[in-house]
């Protein structure tokens, strides 16, 4: 070696020494090999089984490999004005993220100092907290009430150095969601002091006529940035790709802190082809999850297993062991299920809907893998 | 009462030269006080870094420099030692060897010797890349303060962290309700405290919102695994163990740690949450009457491991391994003359209330066989009864130890997933004596 280690604590920032590394899973091939398993279904990450709609495929089958050598567009020209098109927000409303794991990090790395502080629930999806840990501010979790996002403990829990308040609608992973009224009644307490994100990974999974489009509230409430992701509904999540939206002068905050050049040409026009669908990939994966839905919750009141189903392509189950031995389990057998214990819900499974054949095995490998 | 919310430190940095030895021993000695030791403790501890340094100025070379920091980790002071790795024989850590006054590296090594001896606690850690260090533990004198309490009231007990009160109560009632069953330190409610202050331990308690407590879990951070105690349950409310373990693992998550471990558990704890590490029957008589098997649970999805296995140990490992479900790519390795350290060295861990010693590899070596068998007699001369060994299987230098450990009366019992660099094998020794 030429040079010595540095001394890494004298280095390395207190919040960051205090932070594991969050080690992604390894490859479907080499999992499944290691379990020794016949298959291997993934209902662990809420992908939409269905694939993506029929012209973001079109959209990658012609894509030119020469194209591959060009940088693409910085700031997803292109697709911004087609949101723009679609929601009826100014082009500069929006900006394209390489997931909505990376508009997160532009939110809270806009808005928040030192001494500064997030809020979120405890219970939801984990990259609002792990982003605001490892940036050295304060994650506030408010705990869920009746599994949903607890309004009244969040306004309790704001100061003066709270910066951005995050609510999960629906909810990952309990499927629960704030109507409209719930949402506009909190906008109106929060009163623009505090950035209000709403993440709507799942929106497009939700048939409820009372959810609230939080795009239609953006100009009422000018705080309010919403997350959309291409990843769930549309099946794109390989080419990661998501976006926010916001009154154009918050987003032009939010935009001094993007790192551009970060989503690919390929996940663009894969992202453009989607927002032309005619709408019937939404209506085929709906039908789908609303069938599997309903014959996963009659075997699971079979089992005499407890669960929450909310809205979105998921279910969460109450086990009467371990979710990680019964991951092991189900690994074994086939299915790869993702544990709860990491969301603060022990002995509860999150699985992802398929089809009803491939319900039919799991919920069989179920039945005799816990008992 | 100072609240300790993050440690304090001093640091020192000189060359391993005999001129800085009374500034080591200076430095080491007045941080000590600083940091809460009594003069007795704060003496020892400057004790501890005297001889070593002395043992590392023969050896060290003209430009090579000691760190030394001293830490105040609340219920204790620690003063880590980073120099050369070179500069000190392996042979001076095996602390229980007897040593030989016709030896030349005996005595040599008698100042590293002495060292171990005044303080509580000694380890050595090699980093592959980076420093070594030897880190001189003493922890701070507490009253033993067992105030008796009764069976708390009934009521509706909900569970948090509680106060610093509470954590006494808490400590004195395990204590007492828990006997020999719970680790000694539950006698001293203040090192309880300051065990919790310092941030190495968490705690939950169920309260009653009176001054009440009716239970609660202890629990410590070490490494990718967390070893917990309890849950403790002094009121009959029904699910309160659950409810307690419950909020341990909702607190535990998203930490970092692969695992949780319960080493003593008792009989409250709800199984549901945990796996056995053994089978429910024992496979054969000898491990039926000496494994003492832990209560277990992973907190993150096991996506496999290599690990490094002798030959004589593969079909217990396997059996383990089908039997948890555990995704393991198993390595056997076999000895192909490579070359082997001369001298092995081992830490042991002791606990003296449970008459418990928990021995672990530092460097394997040639003569492990001969290191071991002295440890295991001179533990059982020190009233230890319950001896075990753990084997890390994600460090492929250990396999060679397995035939030492066989010949010194060493039997696998059960595999600890991802107990240390990867999964421990624990082995218990087999022919326990009387105290």
């Amino acid at each position: 070696m030429a040079g010595n280690l540095p001394l890494l604590n004298h280095i390395v920032p207190p919040y960051i020494q205090k932070i594991e590394a969050y080690i992604p899973s390894k490859p479907d091939d080499i999992l499944q090999k290691m379990y020794n398993s016949p298959f291997l279904y993934r209902m662990n990450n809420n992908e939409n089984v269905i694939g993506p709609p029929q012209k973001s495929i079109n959209a990658i089958m012609n894509f030119d490999p020469e194209r591959a050598a060009i940088y693409p567009n910085g700031d997803g020209y292109r697709l911004r004005h087609r949101l723009s098109e679609v929601f009826g927000l100014s082009s500069c409303s929006f900006i394209i993220g390489n997931g909505a794991n990376e508009v997160i990090t532009f939110v809270i790395k806009a808005f928040c100092q030192k001494g500064d502080n997030i809020i979120t629930s405890d219970k939801t999806f984990k990259v609002y907290e792990w982003v605001a840990d490892f940036s050295g501010f304060e994650s506030r979790l408010v705990p869920l009430k009746e599994n949903a996002f607890d309004d009244e403990g969040i306004l309790a829990r704001i100061d003066e150095r709270t910066k951005v308040i995050f609510i999960c609608n629906p909810n990952n992973p309990t499927g629960t969601y704030w109507n409209e009224a719930k949402l506009r009644k909190f906008m109106e307490r929060v009163g623009g002091k505090q950035i209000v994100v709403v993440d709507e990974a799942y929106s497009e999974f939700v048939e409820q006529p009372d959810y609230p489009n939080g795009m239609n509230l953006i100009r009422e409430y000018p705080n309010l940035v919403v997350f959309r992701t291409f990843s769930k509904m549309y099946g794109l999540a390989a080419l990661r790709i998501g976006y926010l939206a916001g009154d154009r002068r918050v987003v032009d905050i939010i935009r001094r802190t993007c790192v551009v050049y970060s989503v690919n040409t390929l996940a663009q026009e894969a992202a453009l082809g989607a927002l032309g669908d005619d709408g019937t990939h939404i209506v085929r994966s709906r039908d789908l999850i609303r069938s599997s839905k309903k014959y996963l919750l009659e075997e699971l009141d079979r089992m005499e297993f407890p669960y929450i189903a909310g809205e979105g392509n998921f279910v969460l189950i109450r086990l009467p062991i371990s979710d990680t031995l019964a991951y092991r389990r189900l690994m074994q057998k086939g299915y790869m299920v993702r544990t709860m214990t990491g969301f603060r819900l022990p002995n509860h499974i999150r699985v992802t809907l398929h089809d009803i054949p491939v319900m039919e095995g799991f919920t069989t490998t179920l039945k005799s893998t816990i008992s | 009462m100072t609240i300790m919310n993050t440690p304090v430190t001093a640091e020192l940095i000189v060359p391993i030269t005999v001129e800085n030895l009374p500034i080591v021993t200076g430095m080491v000695e007045q941080s000590a006080r600083i940091f809460g030791l009594n003069n007795e403790g704060a003496q020892n501890l400057g004790l501890a870094a005297e001889e070593l340094f002395s043992v590392l100025v023969s050896a060290a070379g003209p430009d090579e420099k000691i760190r030394i920091v001293v830490k105040q980790g609340g219920y204790y002071v620690e003063a880590a030692c980073y120099f050369p790795p070179h500069a000190i024989p392996i042979t001076a850590l095996n602390i229980t060897t007897e040593l030989n006054p016709d030896n030349e590296s005996d005595i040599e090594n008698l100042g590293i010797i002495l060292a171990a001896h005044v303080v509580d606690r000694l380890q050595l850690v090699r980093e592959k890349q980076g420093e070594t260090a030897i880190r001189f533990t003493i922890e701070r004198q507490y009253p033993d303060q067992i105030i008796p309490f009764g069976i708390p009231p009934s009521g509706h007990y909900s569970v948090s962290e509680g106060g610093y009160e509470d954590i006494k109560q808490f400590a004195a009632r395990v204590s007492t309700t828990y006997g020999t069953n719970s680790p000694d330190f539950f006698r001293f409610p203040g090192k309880v405290v300051d065990m919790v202050k310092c941030q190495e331990f968490g705690v939950l308690l169920a309260l009653d919102g009176k001054g009440n407590v009716g239970g609660g879990m202890l629990w410590r951070w070490s490494g990718k695994m967390i070893d917990s105690l309890g849950p403790y349950i002094f009121t009959p409310q029904p699910g309160l163990a659950e409810e307690i373990v419950q909020g341990v693992l909702e607190k535990v998550s998203r930490k970092g740690a692969i695992c949780i471990v319960n080493r003593m558990p008792v009989n409250d704890v709800p199984r549901t949450y945990f796996e056995d590490l053994i089978k429910s029957y024992p496979a054969d008589e000898i491990r039926a009457t000496t494994c003492h098997p832990p209560l277990y649970r992973q907190l993150e999805e096991d996506t496999g491991s290599v690990v490094y296995v002798h030959p004589d140990l593969e079909p217990f490992i396997k059996e383990c391994y089908e039997r948890l479900v555990l995704p393991r790519n198993i390595v056997v390795t076999t000895y192909a003359g490579e070359f082997i350290e001369p001298h092995a060295a081992f830490e042991v861990h002791v606990d003296k209330k449970q008459h418990l010693a928990i021995i672990s590899t530092i460097v394997a070596g040639i003569d492990s066989g001969e290191v071991l068998t002295g440890y295991v007699a001179s533990l059982y001369e020190e009233g230890i009864t319950w001896l075990e060994f753990e084997l890390d299987l994600g460090d492929e230098t250990t396999p060679v130890l397995v035939p030492a450990l066989r010949a010194a009366g060493f039997a696998p019992c059960y595999v600890l997933p991802w107990g240390g660099m990867g999964d421990v094998v624990v082995f218990e020794h087999q022919t326990p004596r009387g105290p």
